[in-house]
């Protein structure tokens, strides 16, 4: 039955750098894709960690390699035209990429599990949503038919699906496209993975819907302490559910601060320009406008990489690779200018 | 409202003028399926109207029935007092020439076999007896009016990215400076930043040109910024017109709360502070809507009565309307 309810206050923000080691810690990852025989790198040395419990957002447009960075963190690339060059992937200190196929393969839905955005895609329409949902537990947990049966309504039941157990045996296509992602979601989270990573979960949701789908991500990461990788190009989405947030533009991570300090503080004019560029619904921004569109893999300039777009640029900027640094407070950015730029949002300056 | 309105809540004298609009799908030929139902809605020449709703509200279905892409069930679609679902063929492909559409997809509204000036020409081939000369000139006129070169003119839609082929899709849109354009989730699949260089694009031509817009959308954010009214959709139905000042001031249905307070703003002080009335539930299905109120399902301050009895339009304070029990009328 429907009633009003007020969002809880969230605790204080989850601190950029765990004391214990990380649950995901993705250590200077270059994933290189072939076009026409040539081999681009369209990630280039990215590194972010994810803390048990923690929400954390990769951030950027298409083109950006978000997407990429989360398929390669499971080694979900196609090895033909994609393959990953250099970097780390530790999962609890263990580094996915030296594992076999087969040690991987126990990996992915057991401990690490991904939601996809598309939820009509990503499931079978030949089978029924609680022979999926069982399949993972059977196969990652080993249990009975009936067992993974009776698991598959409890999940199904712990992500919102009203009279779970009477639905499981109904075809995907019989659910919204709301209740078809909490079937991803409850499939994802069968096996009580200790990482989830979500790319683009609510893009293709209804408003009404995403803040239930973005509740529930986030219950489950504070309940089960659960680490969640969230790959979205939606900062609305990243101010209600994330702790952490890594920005990438054209393959490189060009700033990664704790959330308020990120919103607060935006210390890379790419940044900046996405936080004010679209209109808010409180009537704020959307006046700024970021000129032309992101360079491809094949043409990334050889200085920083916003350089041609960006309105603080000057010659220096051009001239080479601009290295991350250490942000004052806590994290890092890709800026040579960091420093004399202030790009505090009119409204935050004391 | 002490103040006067600048843009009155209803134009006097509208130039596109929708009455008791009903579409209707007939699945398997055996069930009808009301898309659309009853819904009233006015723009005036000049004027940015932002139709509002989710997946499956309707607000597509409007649009076709209003372009008479399907012809609907009942009702008036009256475009400068000529209505559009009285015309034959002939007649309505002469009364489109004055409202264009731009679609949401820009990568499928665009033939790929055709040039880019042939794609922007296009309308004038139908519509004028301009010779080629002279067409070059106005799709190169319009190239550069919606920040395109000349010398894009000869190259195919997928040298372009996706916010330059909205760019063209425009173009194409304004070439015959219609007096409507029906623009449905024209920004919706681009990216953040190409997403605000074409609504301002959109914008400012329509404002220059004086072109009146009916935008379709389901994000909030896009409506404050670009619409002098909005029109909310739930299920068919409008559930509450105003202008936009006063919806995001004080939106009077409890569904047009529940669409303000799920938006997310990308500001976190802002967005966790913010009150949220959370909806339960989904979308009925529209084959087989609630007696009563469309929203009664999921609405947090439902009473018997709205199970009961679908609440009228009625006049709000601030001049919009508001289809609810609940709502104080004017």
């Amino acid at each position: 039955m429907t009633h009003p309810t007020q969002t809880p206050q969230p605790a204080p923000a989850a601190p950029t750098t765990p004391s214990a080691p990380p649950l995901l810690s993705v250590r200077d990852l270059t994933v290189e894709f072939a076009v026409r025989g040539e081999w681009n790198a369209v990630v280039s040395d990215v590194s972010f960690d994810v803390g048990a419990g923690q929400v954390v957002a990769l951030v950027g447009e298409s083109g950006s390699g978000k997407s990429v960075t989360c398929f390669s963190t499971l080694r979900l690339i196609d090895s033909q035209n994609g393959r990953i060059s250099s970097g780390e992937v530790l999962l609890n200190g263990r580094d996915l990429l030296t594992l076999s196929e087969r040690e991987m393969a126990d990996v992915r839905g057991n401990e690490v599990a991904m939601i996809f955005q598309e939820p009509m895609t990503s499931l079978n329409p030949a089978y029924t949503v609680g022979s999926q949902v069982g399949e993972v537990v059977r196969r990652h947990r080993g249990a009975d038919r009936a067992g993974a049966r009776r698991r598959a309504a409890e999940v199904l039941d712990l992500v919102g699906i009203p009279r779970a157990a009477s639905r499981l045996d109904d075809y995907p296509h019989q659910f919204s496209g709301g209740m078809r992602q909490r079937v991803m979601i409850a499939m994802a989270l069968a096996t009580e993975p200790k990482l989830l990573i979500a790319d683009e979960p609510t893009t293709a949701l209804d408003v009404t819907i995403q803040a239930q789908v973005l509740d529930l991500v986030r219950g489950f990461a504070r309940d089960l302490d659960m680490g969640v990788l969230l790959v979205t190009h939606d900062l609305g989405v990243v101010a209600e559910a994330c702790d952490d947030v890594v920005v990438m533009y054209a393959g490189q991570v060009v700033e990664h601060a704790e959330l308020f300090d990120l919103f607060d503080r935006p210390r890379h004019p790419y940044t900046s320009g996405l936080m004010h560029s679209l209109p808010r619904v409180d009537g704020v921004g959307g006046m700024e406008v970021i000129p032309g569109s992101p360079p491809l893999p094949t043409a990334f300039p050889t200085g920083c990489r916003f350089g041609p777009r960006c309105r603080f640029a000057e010659a220096a900027c051009h001239a080479g690779p601009i290295p991350l640094t250490p942000r004052p407070s806590g994290g890092t950015d890709r800026c040579r200018r960091a420093d004399e730029l202030d790009l505090t949002p009119a409204g935050r300056r004391a | 409202m002490s103040t006067t309105p600048a843009v009155p809540a209803v134009p006097a004298t509208p130039l596109l003028d929708v009455r008791d609009l009903r579409v209707e799908y007939r699945s398997r030929g055996r069930r009808t399926v009301a898309a659309v139902r009853s819904v009233d809605l006015q723009v005036a020449a000049g004027e940015v109207v932002a139709l509002v709703g989710e997946s499956g509200s309707g607000k597509s279905s409007a649009v076709r029935g209003i372009m008479q892409l399907i012809r609907p069930a009942g009702g008036e679609v009256r475009f400068d007092g000529q209505d559009l679902t009285t015309l034959g063929r002939k007649e309505l492909r002469r009364a489109r020439r004055d409202m264009q559409m731009v679609f949401q997809d820009p990568f499928s509204s665009l033939d790929p076999a055709m040039t880019v000036a042939e794609i922007i020409a296009e309308p004038l081939m139908v519509h004028t007896d301009q010779d080629r000369k002279q067409r070059r000139a106005s799709v190169v006129e319009m190239l550069e009016l919606v920040g395109l070169r000349r010398e894009h003119a000869d190259r195919y839609p997928h040298e372009f990215s996706g916010g330059q082929r909205q760019r063209i899709a425009i173009a194409r849109a304004l070439i015959l400076r219609p007096r409507l354009v029906i623009a449905d989730e024209a920004v919706s699949a681009l990216d953040v930043s190409s997403q605000n260089q074409v609504l301002q694009l959109l914008q400012s031509l329509i404002a220059e040109l004086g072109i009146a817009c009916l935008f379709i959308t389901h994000d909030l954010a896009v409506v404050r910024s670009i619409a002098d009214r909005v029109a909310v959709m739930y299920l068919g139905r409008l559930v509450e017109q105003q202008r936009t000042e006063d919806l995001f001031d004080h939106p009077e249905h409890p569904y047009t709360q529940a669409l303000l307070s799920a938006a997310l703003v990308a500001d976190p002080r802002v967005q966790r502070t913010r009150r949220r009335t959370r909806l339960e539930g989904e979308l009925p299905d529209p084959a087989n809507p609630p007696a009563g109120c469309v929203f009664s399902t999921r609405c947090p301050l439902a009473i018997d009565v709205c199970h009961e009895v679908a609440p009228p339009m009625r006049p709000v304070a601030g001049g919009g309307q508001a289809a609810c029990h609940l709502v104080e009328p004017a």
